[in-house]
């Protein structure tokens, strides 16, 4: 009492005097111990451990603990606030289940599939993988080997861990959890403009006349950049807000025009806004012609299921064509979507003809700067790539693209989905720099600057995420090993096609993290993992800006970071055990030596001195290696990207910023992409140049509305969406664990519309059970609070270890991006 | 009514702004941190040091408060704010008390 | 003073009691049962049977230090079930209580007024709104109107005083305080 009573106070006294200086002081984590305590802080700046947004906060450390946190005010990103999941970030660290020692099932001292989690050392561990590894490669190749990595990884780990398994193991069967959340996107970038990542930025959120959500609950996921759209709507009183979603929630506080839509139909009214646009001759002629293309895409490409499913059976063109388009012209662009009309898409959609003409009428002023986010909604979506493709044809028709305010911006839901997973190029298709592995050339290109003979990176894109737990499943990938991630509870179908898999006799399931988690109780080892803080690393944020951080604490003893694993893991392997004679004969130097010989420590990785590591620095992994490790890697996938506008500065600049927007061209950082004036790589005299494209110009789309995988019908009555919530953040492995967050949002609970509880004689608080075709799962009904769902359709979040939605969810994916919509399928609901 | 055995606990608090010299800024807090029950919680970028002062009374207080104000570097301290806190009535005093008063009850 | 049977005796030998008795107003008031006619009389008349505690469909009350039952809305929330006032065989509640009907003059279960302290995250500028969900009438209302990280408003006069609310509350910055009018 006394303590509360006197911070409260002195936290007044504080503000008032901060006041007067003009300065704004952070709240102070309230964890924050007394004040004599409070000199023997070390602060410290690293980027938030949670979402896209990248706010930098600042870390205060004690006797080697991790104490308290707060925004940092030299944040451009955030100007020193926080959210509630940020406030609390001290405590993720601390669980009391943390993992320190590894973990392997054995029964009579021995590996057994079907045993029991019992302590081993890291030697032991390594020695139990290597074999295993070694077994699937003799067995199957190295097609059988498979890695599941993160948006959550560093720059450096990620970087580590796809040169492993691309260049070391030869099998692209590489891939991050980013392809639920980011592929759709990544998808409508490549296509539209041939290169990934939004070309505006936050500034953006200053500037715009009005906003549009698409399918973006920003008040509870990316709640810094909705205060920051909230102050803009709050300061310039013409600035509009309009929000669509397929039920109500938190952003709607705010919406001037709030729309509920069928599940689907967004895609719908996209191509209504683009007819608007032509119908009332409000084209920009001039920007169109001097900048876009027009092409016709293929159409009824199926959903990414099995290809025995019937819905593959039916689909026509679900085969190698299913991204094709051919060329055509506005007239014909303008035929195609002249079907939208105001009176077929109200119909479709359930959205009153009034709130459709004013959305549409805000992207068809010329006068209105318009900034559209979005996150899920679009990207986990059977057609997510062609509602990328959709949004941006408005943004183009109109020209309201790459200047302040004018944006189609897709936040990201990983702290480091673009830094990571996009640029480093963790996917099964990718390399550094948004190259391609199918690619000759970029082939070529990568073993240049990893010092390889040529062939060695193999060509096939590798498993992608979905088709790695089907493979798992089918028992065509036997070594697995999972980083960073949770995707037993990640995963849509866990029952059907997840866990089979991890429990498949043939398969050595490997999970490294911090807590035991869903995914770590299903495998046959659990390495023990060093987070955030306690290591060196860089994310990079939805805005294109890389941030740094220094290592401030020690990891627990036993527990060790995901990119010493990858690495100390690779000295397990000589190259002749991996790579066949005619690949060594093309560069026998390396005969004899092991991966980490070749991959690591005599390539460009290894040639930054221990010297440079300012002394007064922890750096664990880099004094175990004999080289500053996290730099080496950096500055070799570095290499990559500059000169192909994809710069990064020098490594140890960020270490002084918080965080530089690429590219980053003599020293200067890049806020609008595509605009001469604002992006060096644009052509002089061109205006806008989309040089992602051969020739400079964005793709406007013809595609059309096709409806979901899986709709209500008589028996399964429901749709079923699933998403996140603001106090914790994905799996809550992390946040489940901190105190304070799991008690302001103990159990993940089904919202649904009162008249739909009604109808089933349910109240609130009644167990209940979701049934689908696929499983089912128990909670608990809630007909009020933060999510208000239209009859019809219920929500659940999936942060919940002891109720697993995804149980229940359709593993039907995009056919073009590969990634999971976990917004639509059909349910039934009844009470226990 | 029993007496009040013993004084009530107060607890002050204040913060102040103090302007030095610019030149002379990292000694200047060095001097405000050493000062118990001093603590600095920002700089402004002109170097306006935000930060306050913890004590018993308000001549602990005076007495730390003074420590900083004569010294060379600053050019002036501005008082801002100062709040008394009376814990009496906290949880642990009314335990004290009450046992006090429990004794003087038996006697 | 009432000192004729032990068990009395012993309860008296309690501190906060035996300050009540001397009148001393400065004792940690604990929330009651609802609807219970005031302090004086439910420490006095209460025999700690703890019927009421078994009987709670929340399982929100608890013994206090000295062996009464209080209400811990840390715990969760009252329903209003009335199961509590209908276990007790003392004659301790305001109102007339019967199955279907509760006449208690439309007044407040407690004498109390819900408040949101400094602690409150939104008041320091961190975004949250974790209470806000739990009011079914609405009390807690989340404002954007000075500030970008919306602040709480309470209103009171619709209160229920459920206290769903306060188990909520990542900081503990919500609670029911006494009214200052009464003892």
């Amino acid at each position: 009492m006394t303590i509360n009573r006197r911070e409260f106070i002195k936290a007044n006294a504080i503000a008032a005097a901060a006041a007067v200086a003009g300065v704004s002081v952070p709240a102070v984590a309230s964890n924050l111990i007394t004040s004599s305590d409070i000199t023997k802080l070390k602060w410290d700046k690293a980027a938030c451990r949670f979402c896209g947004t990248g706010c930098s906060v600042n870390v205060g450390v004690m006797d080697g603990k991790v104490v308290a946190t707060h925004g940092d005010i030299k944040s451009p990103v955030n100007k020193g606030l926080s959210c509630v999941k940020g406030y609390f970030l001290s405590k993720i660290m601390y669980g009391k289940d943390r993992l320190t020692t590894p973990l392997l099932r054995m029964t009579n001292g021995k590996y057994d599939k079907e045993g029991e989690f019992t302590p081993i050392s890291w030697d032991q561990a390594f020695n139990v993988m290597a074999e295993k590894a070694n077994d699937a490669l003799k067995k199957d190749g190295p097609e059988a080997l498979g890695m599941f990595g993160s948006g959550q990884w560093t720059v450096q780990e990620g970087y580590a861990a796809v040169k492993l398994m691309k260049a070391g193991f030869r099998t692209n069967n590489i891939d991050p959890n980013a392809r639920h959340c980011m592929a759709s996107a990544v998808g409508g970038f490549m296509r539209t403009f041939g290169i990934d990542e939004p070309m505006g930025c936050y500034d953006d959120l200053e500037a715009a006349d009005a906003f549009v959500l698409w399918g973006s609950n920003m008040a509870e996921m990316h709640p810094i950049l909705w205060t920051r759209l909230t102050d803009r709507r709050l300061s310039a009183p013409h600035v509009k807000v309009a929000v669509l979603s397929t039920f109500e929630h938190r952003s709607f506080d705010l919406a001037d025009n709030g729309m509920i839509f069928t599940p689907q139909t967004d895609l719908a009214i996209l191509n209504y806004i683009a007819n608007y646009i032509i119908q009332t001759g409000r084209v920009n002629k001039d920007f169109v012609s001097k900048h876009t293309n027009f092409r016709l895409g293929e159409t009824d490409i199926g959903y990414g299921l099995r290809p025995e499913h019937p819905l593959e059976q039916k689909a026509k063109n679900n085969g190698k064509t299913k991204g094709s388009s051919t060329p055509i012209d506005f007239d014909e662009y303008a035929k195609f979507v002249s079907t939208y009309t105001v009176e077929s898409v109200s119909k479709l959609s359930g959205v009153p003809e009034h709130k459709l003409k004013e959305l549409a009428e805000m992207y068809a002023d010329p006068k209105i700067k318009v900034t559209s986010f979005w996150t899920m909604g679009f990207n986990q979506h059977t057609r997510g790539v062609w509602a990328n493709n959709l949004v941006y044809n408005i943004h183009l028709l109109t020209g309201k693209i790459s200047t302040p305010g004018n944006s189609p911006f897709s936040l990201t839901g990983q702290p480091s989905a673009c830094g990571t997973a996009r640029e480093v190029g963790t996917f099964s298709h990718r390399l550094p720099a948004d190259m391609v592995v199918k690619n000759p050339k970029h082939r070529a290109i990568a073993e240049k600057i990893w010092d390889l003979p040529e062939g060695t990176i193999p060509a096939k894109p590798g498993y992608h995420a979905v088709l790695q737990n089907r493979m798992l499943k089918d028992g065509k990938l036997n070594f697995y090993w999972v980083q960073c991630n949770n995707n037993m509870q990640a995963a849509a179908n866990i029952n059907e096609e997840v866990y089979p898999g991890y429990r498949n006799p043939k398969n050595f399931i490997v999970v490294s993290d911090p807590y035991p988690t869903v995914t770590a109780q299903a495998a046959d080892l659990i390495l023990p993992t060093a987070m955030w803080v306690e290591k060196e690393g860089m994310y990079g944020n939805a805005e294109r800006r890389t941030q740094s951080w220094y290592q401030m604490v020690e990891a627990p003893e036993g527990a060790k970071s995901d990119m010493w694993q990858v690495v100390e893991f690779s000295k397990r392997f000589k190259v002749e055990d991996v790579w066949p004679e005619e690949l060594i004969a093309k560069k026998p130097e390396v005969r004899g030596k092991t991966l980490f010989d070749v991959l690591y420590k005599d390539a460009s990785v290894g040639k930054f001195p221990l010297s440079e590591i300012p002394e007064d620095r922890l750096n664990d992994e880099s004094r175990d290696f004999g080289f500053y490790i996290q730099k080496g890697l950096f500055e070799e996938y570095a290499s990559f990207g500059r000169g192909h506008a994809h710069d990064l500065a020098p490594y140890d600049r960020y270490h002084k910023e918080r965080g530089l927007r690429w590219p980053v061209v003599n020293g200067k950082e890049t806020k609008w992409r595509f605009k001469e004036g604002s992006d060096p790589y644009c052509k002089p005299g061109s205006g806008w140049d989309f040089y992602g494209k051969p020739d400079g110009r964005a793709v406007i789309f013809a595609l059309p509305y096709e409806p979901a995988a899986e709709s209500p019908d008589e028996e399964y009555d429901l749709w079923l969406s699933t998403g996140r919530v603001l106090e914790h953040w994905h799996s809550g492995s992390m946040t489940q664990r901190v105190p304070e967050l799991y008690k302001a949002m103990p159990d993940a609970l089904v919202y649904m519309h009162p008249d739909d509880a009604k109808k089933r004689n349910m109240r609130r608080g009644d167990l209940v059970k979701l049934i689908s075709r696929r499983g089912e799962v128990q909670t608990r009904v809630e007909t009020r609070g933060r999510n208000k769902p239209p009859i019809g359709l219920v929500y659940m979040p999936w942060f919940d270890a002891s109720r697993l939605v995804n149980k229940v969810t359709l593993d039907a994916t995009d056919p073009l991006s590969k990634e999971t919509d976990y917004k639509k399928c059909a349910i039934k609901i009844v009470k226990v | 009514m029993t007496q009040k055995y013993h004084r009530t606990p107060e607890y002050h608090v204040a913060s102040l702004v103090a302007s030095p010299i610019l030149a002379q800024l990292d000694e200047v807090k060095a001097v405000i941190t050493a000062v118990e029950g001093a603590e600095i919680h920002a700089v402004s970028d002109e170097g306006k040091i935000v930060f306050t002062v913890e004590g018993t009374g308000f001549k602990d207080l005076d007495k730390k408060i003074d420590i900083i104000r004569v010294h060379k570097s600053i050019l002036n301290v501005s008082p801002v704010y100062h709040q008394v806190l009376d814990e009496s009535g906290d949880d642990n005093a009314e335990e004290q008390y009450s046992e006090v008063a429990i004794k003087k009850n038996k006697e | 003073m009432p000192t004729n049977n032990t068990k009395t005796a012993e309860r008296l030998a309690d501190p906060s009691r035996r300050r009540f008795f001397r009148g001393r107003v400065k004792t940690k008031h604990e929330l009651r049962l609802p609807w219970v006619i005031n302090e004086a009389v439910f420490t006095s008349g209460c025999t700690q049977c703890q019927d009421c505690i078994s009987s709670c469909e929340s399982n929100i009350i608890v013994k206090d230090e000295d062996g009464f039952p209080k209400i811990d809305f840390s715990l969760g929330e009252c329903t209003f079930c009335n199961k509590c006032i209908e276990s007790c065989e003392q004659p301790l509640f305001s109102g007339v209580f019967t199955e279907e009907n509760t006449l208690n003059n439309n007044e407040k279960a407690w004498p109390v007024t819900l408040e949101i302290s400094d602690k409150c995250l939104a008041k320091n500028n961190i975004y949250c709104q974790s209470c806000r969900d739990e009011c079914e009438t609405n009390v807690i209302k989340f404002n954007y109107l000075n500030s970008s990280i919306p602040q709480p408003s309470l209103n009171d006069l619709d209160c229920n005083q459920c206290g769903a609310c306060i188990k909520t509350c990542p900081q503990d910055a919500i609670a029911f305080n006494f009214d200052q009018t009464t003892v």
